[in-house]
C-alpha cells in the first residue's frame, strides 16, 4: 500500500521489518522463500529510490511550458514591457531552462535599461551550463562589438571574472577600451536582477549613491501609493531615511527584519527597482530634527 | 497580492497547494480539473518526472465570477513536495494570495507534514508574509486509506499537530476519490474573495 502511494522509503522500511520478523521466527513455513521474495522487493524499492534521486534536477522542458514559466513567473506590473521580459527570462533561468533563458536575455541586449542585467544573466547562465568558455566568448564578442558603453563592459568584465574565480578559473579578461573604469557606470541597468541559485552566492556590487527611496504601501491611509522618502545618510548598501512627523504613521509598523519589496531607488543617474530589509526604525530624540523618525534599510540584491 | 488589471477589469488571484511529497496536491488539481470543467479556463499543466512526482509545479487556471464588475481569474498551483526541491517551492510560492496545505493523514507521514508546514511558514516569512495572516485552508487528505487498513492519524491529532495555533478552516478529504476537494476549494476561494474585497476598498 505504501508503495502504491509512492512512499518508497516507508515501503522499504516495512519490507525490512517483515524480513527481520521472519528471521526471528524459524517455525514459519517457507520462511526462506518469503525472505528472498521480500529481499527482492527491497532491492526494487531501493532501485526506484535511486532513480528518483539521480534524475536530472532541471530537465529541459517543452517550449510551451517554458512560455508558461516566462508568463506566470514575471511579477513586474509592467506586464507587456521590458520589465516583464527581463523577469520572464530570469524565471526561466531560475527553473533551470538556461538555454532558453540565454535566448531571451539576448533579445534584451539592444534595450538600454536592460542591457547590463541581461549580459550578466547570460554569463551566469553559461556558468550554470558549465561553460566558462562560452561566458568568456560572450564577453569578448561584446567587447569587440559596439553594443555596450565601455563603462558597462567594465562592469560585466568584473562580474564575469568574479564568477570565473568562484569556479576556480583564474582567467583575466581584457578590459574594454580606454576611458572605462571599474567604478560607477554611466548607463545603469534597471536593478541588475540575478537568478537565484542555491549553489552560488551572489556577487556583491558597488552600490550607487541613492538620493531617495519610494516605498509602496499596501495598507493604511496611503494604501496603493508609492511614497518617496529622502535618504539622509548612506554607507555602502545601508541607507538611512529621514521621515517627517506627518509621515511617521506610515512607517510605524515596519518592524526590524521586515522585507520591503518593490522599492524604487532614485539615484542621480537612474531609477531602479529593488528590495530592502528594515534594520532600524527609531525616533529622532534631539536636535533640529527632533520628532522625526529614522528608518534604516539594508538594500538587498534582487 | 492579487494582480489588478484595471484596463481589462480583471483580477488574478494565485492559490498554491502546498504540502509534503505525495500528500495529494496534484491529485487535488486533477480532481478539480475533471469535476469543475465549467470554471476551468485552460489545460492542467503538470511539470513532473517519469515517476509522476511534481518536479516544478502544476498549474490550472479557473474563472470564478466577478467582484465589483471585475472578472476574477484564479490560478491554482501546486509545488513539488520533495525535500530537494525547496528552491523551486519558494519560486512557485512568490506572489501567492492564498494557500491550501494538503496534509497526509498516514501516521508514517506525521513528521513530513510538520516539516512541510514549517517550510511554508519560513518561505512566506521570506516574502514578508505571515502564515497567520494569509488566507489558509488545511486539508487532511487520504482519509479513505483507513478502509484499506493503513494506520491514519485521527483528525484530533492532525489538528493538534498542524492547526492548534493557526486555527484555519480544515477539511478531511480523499483527493483520489473526491470528497473534501470541492469543500477545500470553495473555502479557500471564499477566504481569497474576502481578502480581495478588503484590498479593493
Amino acid at each position: 500500500m505504501y508503495r502504491s502511494q509512492g512512499l518508497l522509503s516507508e515501503a522499504g522500511r516495512k519490507y525490512k521489518e517483515l524480513i527481520e520478523l521472519l528471521e526471528r521466527n524459524e517455525r514459519i513455513r517457507n520462511r526462506q522463500q518469503l525472505i528472498e521474495g521480500l529481499s527482492r522487493k527491497v532491492s526494487s524499492v531501493e532501485s526506484d529510490l535511486k532513480k528518483i534521486q539521480s534524475a536530472p534536477q532541471t530537465p529541459q522542458l517543452p517550449e510551451e511550458v517554458q512560455n508558461l514559466i516566462k508568463k506566470l513567473f514575471a511579477f513586474s506590473k509592467d506586464t507587456e514591457g521590458e520589465g516583464a521580459e527581463l523577469e520572464g527570462a530570469i524565471a526561466l533561468a531560475k527553473f533551470g531552462q538556461f538555454e532558453r533563458a540565454i535566448l531571451e536575455f539576448e533579445r534584451l541586449l539592444p534595450k538600454d535599461a536592460m542591457r547590463v542585467a541581461a549580459a550578466k544573466n547570460i554569463v551566469k547562465c553559461h556558468m550554470h551550463l558549465s561553460s566558462a568558455q562560452a561566458a568568456v566568448d560572450s564577453y569578448e564578442n561584446w567587447r569587440s562589438g559596439e553594443l555596450f558603453y565601455p563603462e558597462e563592459l567594465e562592469k560585466i568584465r568584473v562580474f564575469t571574472e568574479g564568477l570565473l574565480r568562484k569556479e576556480g578559473v583564474e582567467t583575466k579578461l581584457t578590459p574594454p577600451a580606454v576611458g572605462a573604469t571599474a567604478a560607477e557606470p554611466q548607463a545603469v541597468s534597471a536593478g541588475s536582477p540575478k537568478p537565484v541559485s542555491p549553489k552560488e552566492p551572489e556577487v556583491e556590487e558597488e552600490p550607487l549613491e541613492i538620493n531617495s527611496i519610494g516605498i509602496p504601501f499596501t495598507e493604511g491611509p496611503q494604501k496603493g501609493q508609492l511614497v518617496e522618502f529622502d535618504v539622509s545618510f548612506q554607507i555602502g548598501n545601508m541607507v538611512s531615511l529621514l521621515v517627517p512627523e506627518d509621515k511617521k504613521a506610515l512607517i510605524k509598523d515596519l518592524k526590524v527584519g521586515a522585507t520591503l519589496d518593490d522599492l524604487l531607488f532614485y539615484s542621480a543617474i537612474a531609477i531602479f527597482p529593488g528590495k530592502g530589509v528594515v534594520s532600524a526604525n527609531r525616533p529622532v530624540e534631539s536636535g533640529s530634527k527632533k520628532g522625526y523618525h529614522t528608518l534604516d534599510i539594508e538594500i538587498k540584491p534582487l | 497580492m492579487a494582480n489588478f488589471n484595471f484596463a481589462k477589469r480583471e483580477i488574478e488571484c494565485k492559490i498554491v497547494y502546498y504540502g509534503p511529497g505525495r500528500s495529494g496536491k496534484t491529485t487535488n488539481l486533477e480532481y478539480i480539473h475533471k469535476t469543475y470543467k465549467k470554471n476551468v479556463t485552460g489545460d492542467l499543466v503538470s511539470v513532473d518526472t517519469e515517476g509522476d512526482r511534481t518536479l516544478f509545479f502544476d498549474f490550472l487556471p479557473m474563472g470564478i465570477g466577478k467582484i465589483k464588475g471585475c472578472d476574477v481569474k484564479v490560478q491554482l498551483y501546486t509545488v513539488p513536495g520533495q525535500v530537494q526541491y525547496s528552491s523551486t517551492r519558494k519560486l512557485v510560492l512568490k506572489g501567492v494570495d492564498a494557500v491550501v496545505f494538503v496534509a497526509d493523514s498516514l501516521e508514517v507521514r506525521r513528521k513530513k507534514n510538520l516539516l512541510s508546514l514549517k517550510d511554508l511558514q519560513q518561505n512566506l516569512k521570506d516574502y514578508g508574509m505571515s502564515i497567520f495572516k494569509i488566507p489558509l485552508v488545511l486539508q487532511y487528505n487520504k482519509r479513505d486509506l483507513e478502509e484499506e487498513g493503513l494506520p491514519l492519524m485521527s483528525m484530533e491529532q492532525m489538528t493538534a499537530d498542524l492547526n492548534r495555533q493557526l486555527k484555519a478552516p480544515a477539511f478531511p478529504a480523499s483527493a483520489v476519490k473526491g470528497p473534501g476537494v470541492g469543500d477545500t476549494l470553495k473555502e479557500v476561494l471564499r477566504l481569497s474573495f474576502q481578502a480581495l474585497q478588503r484590498q479593493m476598498k
